[in-house]
């Protein structure tokens, strides 16, 4: 699979653990279970990271500069 | 020729190119791609998870409770069967103290944890019901029993002195 591709399922991906991590936080916000909401917050932002490095990632791959044709080859 | 050549570099007309393009909006073309997606996707990523973050803050700041006792009623003003409301720890905490059929004293924050509507004390049944959406709790542990709330009551300690009940401490998820 190209990098490409790979970088993008895996911003799909973490969509969904986002998504899910926030809703366990305000559960844990809400139930007073703050060690919890403190680790789930960590995981988060570890994610988030992942997520920000790979969006790099995509973004040096997608507006990499095509390789010019060698002159007298079409 | 002229006349043709003019239709055929505008938006609207009958050549058969212009036609045959028709349904080209190139304007969205440039602002509605792949790119645009992925780049939106991603930033919809980053912005939730950096949403749990807050919590993370509003519970470090100060979410500590007030343990000390607080004086609800006095038993002989509670018959068996019958409940008293209270706030408890805060005056933003609305509770509820039951004093079952069974001589038993017990007490729950009584916030429905499902959208917060009050609850109330069921003495034929002998159990919580929220009427906003027919939430149910079981009288003895507080947990959710039927209808939407997913989440227990939180159960407020109780102790009896010189015949007046103090609320004494509460726990949030137990059970």
């Amino acid at each position: 699979m190209a990098k490409k591709h790979l970088y993008t399922l895996v911003l799909l991906v973490s969509v969904a653990v986002h998504v899910v991590l926030l809703q366990w936080t305000i559960e844990a916000y809400l139930g007073h279970e703050w060690t919890r909401v403190y680790t789930l917050t960590l995981i988060a932002a570890g994610t988030t990271l992942a997520t920000a490095a790979c969006t790099i990632g995509w973004y040096r791959a997608e507006y990499r500069a095509a390789p010019r044709h060698q002159e007298g080859s079409r | 020729m002229g006349n043709k050549k003019n239709v055929r570099n505008q938006r609207e007309g009958k050549d058969e190119l212009v036609q045959l393009v028709s349904n080209v909006n190139r304007a969205d073309d440039v602002d509605l791609n792949r790119r645009a997606f992925i780049k939106a996707t991603a930033g919809m990523s980053i912005a939730l998870g950096l949403a749990t973050i807050p919590f993370s803050i509003r519970a470090a700041i100060g979410m500590e409770e007030d343990d000390d006792a607080k004086e609800i009623i006095a038993l002989d003003e509670l018959p068996r069967g019958k409940s008293a409301t209270f706030y408890y720890p805060e005056e933003s905490d609305p509770a509820l103290l039951i004093h079952t059929k069974s001589g038993e004293l017990l007490a729950y924050n009584s916030a429905c944890t499902h959208l917060m509507c009050p609850v109330f004390y069921e003495s034929e049944k002998e159990e919580l019901v929220c009427p906003c959406h027919k939430g149910y709790f079981d009288l003895k542990s507080g947990h959710p029993t039927a209808g939407p709330p997913q989440r227990e009551l939180p159960r407020i300690d109780v102790e009896v002195r010189n015949g007046v009940v103090y609320a004494v401490g509460r726990q949030v998820r137990h059970g």
